[in-house]
């Protein structure tokens, strides 16, 4: 941590001491009166740059959005890179006849997406979307500057660049440009706010809305935590105001009721919780403008099974039975959420001699919501003959993550434009979005 | 107890063995003050570095409580639940942090689990992590970091986390040639190309398992000619000289000044602050690089860093390390049944967290900046945590009442009490502002008289809020 600027005195010190009384100190028990000090915090990090100091002091938290003014993104993280050539699978096509003898899908389980692919046939509750112009693919997909490293890829996809200098994500940048919001403009179902919103500290990272309750039952209870971490030279005094707002805004979303509505019925599992909250979350109108889930495992190196059995399959199935859940949760409201599923890379095309796939390139992206210009395949698709194919045996890169991610943010958030959103990159729409 | 220092920037009090007790521990007590009070900061460091010196009997009867982490890998071969051997080492590393004397030693078990991290429960790991727990990182843990690395790369766990095992010359799986690069030893700062990678893994092949948890070089599958790592290279002339040359790889990787730096780098965020001073990191790495990568000396080096005395307060405890903190603060003790299900009841605190010993996915470690831990969730569920300590849970360990923390001379204020009641659970009184702010909440007046009644009543309230409070949090 950097060497603070001004020491802490209570008030009558400061003046009693008053040539210690500086600007900086002034502004710093400016913030203190509101209860705490943010500018130490970012001061104190090395990671945060002025652009989310902008966003964060713009952001003024009110509780809740004007009803049905809404729109939210979603976005779903598979890490471990999810082998898209298993997921929507090029049909008839003897190079992957060829590269997959075990673990292929055979042509006769996929279901028919459109003359080159077919669904794996545990995504079958996904079919309604698709045929419904509800759900869209991207194939051969990703970022140009993976390098096969599950962290750096995800850190490049996340953060929108492979520049390091550039250490706040691309949702920070898009909320930056999306404006002033509510407590819970941006929430990560998970343990801890992902690397995509990580700058402005903004997030509300929780494991459903229902875990932020004290189990102290004193009406003293926030007011004495709040003062415990007032006026602090430390950047968790920010994370405990952060907390305390969190609570005290989200009545109203644990009045909004949590049983899944018309008739969903989400498999019983994190992921599944995960996404529930989510719907509950856009039906109490809180104003949520971006979330996150992750779903981890997809790093099927090892016995990936085959379309009947195994991890791949099981997977899928748990991925398909929970969006399936919650596109029916949403109901409508599937109108004013755009969700994309994305994952770090692509797996190699040749299955490897331990019956799964190693690291490979080109990857897949879904989105869902009706606001997509749904049941369609988008980009370029450059095929797996082995000419076509990159670095000894990957599917290519033909369409730039940033172009799926930055057309869908700009549509399912209605932002002007998305200069700045991909630091050095001008976004070429694919016209996923209506 | 002295008041909060005014000069200080944190409100941690400037007491330099609180300090080191609140970094090299799973969390100051009033025995470790005492004792580091008595003896001196050098002498109770210089016993920390050896930790066989310390007695630590009442451990090894808790350790026993877990007998599969000590068992032969035979006897996990032969489990029906392979996981239960998994579950038992990390309830046995939480007890170890709550209740081992050897505290240091602890710390950097944790620290070099993290860096050469392997995932378990896992079914790639169930029986394999016990092993390696104790045979290479235990073993280590304090000694050579190349002594670590080579053992590490003959380690059944990690063969298999990283899928060395099935890495073959015709077909070599990359991932642990690039992991023991990326993130092990020299970083990408050491400007490896993907063909460094290429032969990373190559120089590996053959370092397999029987299948059974046994280490096995399998020289059949190990590649033969010409390798070139960085400023390595190898003949690697012969199938049955491929481990002999991996070692030679593994050596070089060790002592390289990247991997000096890097490590260097990693042990001033886990112990100084979460953007540490480049002369720290600069003195650290020459330090490892005059001795060879040898722990002992590089800690002493950082305890005895006039960075490491000016971090007062600049690190925040994750939260599994508040799990066992205040676990360590309210005194609990070993369970006296046979069941470990109150240990389990820890372990499930910081697995709710996401913060299980051990229990990390990918090979990056565990996060050890206040940002991969920045979650409003994590942040009430510890106050909740807290509420649960001070009321008696988990049950089944055994605890002195909370009016032991008001032990000492009598009191006449209530004031006093609040007063009594930081000093125990914190070593050092609150600033002013913060102590009016726990009088409040009970609705006390400092001054008046003391009132057995009103302490009984409120005392939980009060040490679960001292627990929330940044004087704990921070480290």
């Amino acid at each position: 941590m950097s060497a603070p600027t001004a020491v802490w005195r209570r008030p009558d010190w400061i003046c009693a001491e008053s040539e210690r009384v500086k600007a900086g100190l002034a502004e710093q028990e400016r913030s203190w009166s509101r209860g705490f000090t943010r500018r130490s915090f970012l001061a104190g990090s090395g990671m945060v740059l002025a652009a989310s100091l902008g966003s964060q002091l713009v952001t003024t938290r009110h509780a809740y959005a004007a009803e049905g003014t809404g729109k939210t993104l979603v976005v779903i993280f598979l890490r471990g890179a999810l082998d898209g050539l298993a997921t929507v699978v090029p049909a008839n096509d003897p190079n992957y006849r060829a590269a997959r003898p075990v673990i292929g899908i055979p042509d006769s389980q996929l279901l028919q997406l459109d003359a080159t692919f077919g669904l794996h046939p545990s995504l079958s509750p996904l079919m309604p979307l698709w045929n419904s112009d509800k759900l869209a693919f991207v194939h051969s997909v990703g970022a140009r500057d993976s390098n096969r490293d599950h962290f750096a890829s995800q850190s490049i996809m996340e953060r929108g660049t492979a520049t390091l200098s550039s250490s706040d994500g691309w949702l920070d940048r898009v909320l930056a440009k999306d404006g002033p919001g509510t407590t819970f403009r941006a929430v990560c179902e998970g343990p801890s706010v992902v690397e995509a919103l990580k700058a402005s500290r903004d997030a509300v990272a929780m494991r459903g809305i229902d875990s932020l309750t004290f189990n102290n039952p004193s009406a003293k209870i926030a007011d004495a935590l709040r003062t415990l971490y007032t006026g602090l030279d430390a950047p968790v005094g920010a994370l405990m105001e952060h907390t305390l707002t969190a609570v005290a805004d989200s009545g109203p979303i644990k009045g909004t009721p949590k049983t899944p509505q018309n008739g969903a019925r989400y498999p019983a599992n994190a992921f599944g919780d995960a996404l529930a909250d989510i719907v509950r979350l856009v039906r109490s109108n809180c104003g949520l403008r971006a979330a996150t889930v992750d779903l981890g495992g997809w790093d099927l190196h090892s016995e990936a099974g085959t379309v009947t059995a195994g991890a791949q399959t099981s997977h899928l199935t748990e991925l398909g039975s929970a969006l399936s859940a919650y596109t029916t949760d949403l109901g409508t409201r599937i109108s004013d959420v755009t969700t994309v599923v994305i994952s770090e890379f692509g797996r190699r095309v040749e299955q490897n001699s331990s019956g799964g796939t190693d690291h490979g390139f080109g990857g897949l992206m879904m989105l869902i919501g009706g606001a997509v210009r749904g049941g369609q395949m988008h980009g370029a698709w450059p095929g797996l003959a082995e000419a076509d194919l990159t670095s000894g045996g990957d599917l290519d890169i033909r369409n730039d993550y940033r172009d799926v991610l930055g057309e869908v943010a700009l549509k399912a958030l209605g932002l002007g434009d998305m200069s700045g959103i991909f630091p050095g990159y001008t976004v070429n729409p694919l016209g996923v979005m209506r | 107890m002295p008041p909060a220092s005014t000069a200080s920037t944190s409100v941690l009090i400037d007491d330099q063995q609180l300090h080191v007790l609140r970094r090299a521990t799973y969390g100051p007590t009033a025995e470790l003050l005492a004792d580091i009070r008595a003896r001196g900061t050098n002498a109770w460091l210089s016993e920390q570095l050896a930790p066989l010196s310390i007695g630590d009997s009442a451990m090894d009867a808790v350790v026993a409580r877990f007998p599969l982490v000590n068992a032969a890998i035979s006897t996990l071969n032969a489990l029906a639940q392979p996981r239960e051997a998994s579950l038992q080492l990390q309830q046995c590393t939480i007890a170890r942090q709550v209740w081992s004397k050897r505290q240091l030693f602890e710390v950097m078990v944790e620290f070099w689990s993290n860096h050469l991290n392997v995932l378990t429960p896992h079914p790639a790991t169930y029986t394999l992590k016990p092993v390696e727990d104790r045979a290479v990182i235990r073993k280590h843990a304090l000694g050579r970091f190349e002594n670590l690395l080579v053992a590490d790369a003959r380690s059944p766990a990690m063969l298999h986390y990283l899928m060395n095992n099935e890495s073959e010359a015709a077909d070599p799986n990359e991932n642990y040639g690039r992991e023991l690069l990326q993130l092990h030893t020299v970083t990408p700062s050491a400007r490896y190309t993907e063909t460094d990678v290429r032969d990373s893994a190559l120089v590996l092949t053959g370092r397999s398992t029987d299948g059974k948890g046994t280490f096995v070089y399998k020289s059949e599958l190990h590649y033969v000619g010409p390798v070139r790592v960085l400023g390595w290279s190898s003949a690697n002339a012969s199938a049955s000289g491929g481990l002999a040359v991996g070692d030679s790889y593994l050596r070089y990787l060790a002592r390289h000044e990247h991997t000096a730096r890097n490590l260097s780098r990693k042990l001033a965020l886990r112990f100084v602050s979460d953007d540490p001073p480049q002369s720290l990191i600069d003195n650290l790495t020459e330090v490892w690089l005059d001795t060879g990568g040898a722990i002992v000396p590089w800690l002493r080096a950082l305890f005895t860093s006039p960075e490491f005395a000016n971090s007062i307060g600049q690190k925040n405890r994750r939260p599994g390390e508040d799990v066992v903190a205040s676990a360590r603060a309210l005194k609990f003790q070993p369970p006296t049944a046979p069941s470990n299900s109150p240990i389990i009841d820890l372990l499930n605190h910081c697995n709710s967290f996401g913060h299980a010993p051990l229990g990390w996915g990918p090979p990056n470690g565990y996060p050890d900046i206040l940002d991969g831990w920045w979650s409003v969730g994590t942040t009430l569920g510890r106050c909740n945590v807290h509420r649960q300590f001070t009321r008696g849970y988990p049950t089944g360990l055994p605890r002195p009442p909370l009016r032991d923390l008001l032990a000492g001379p009598s009191m006449s204020t209530l004031g006093a009490v609040v007063d009594r009641l930081t000093d125990t659970l914190t070593a050092q009184r609150f600033r002013d502002d913060h102590r009016n702010a726990l009088l409040a909440y009970a609705g006390w007046s400092a001054s008046a008289p003391y009132d057995q009644r009103a302490v009984d009543k409120m005392l939980p309230d009060l040490t679960e809020l001292v627990l929330n409070s940044a004087y704990r949090s921070l480290r």
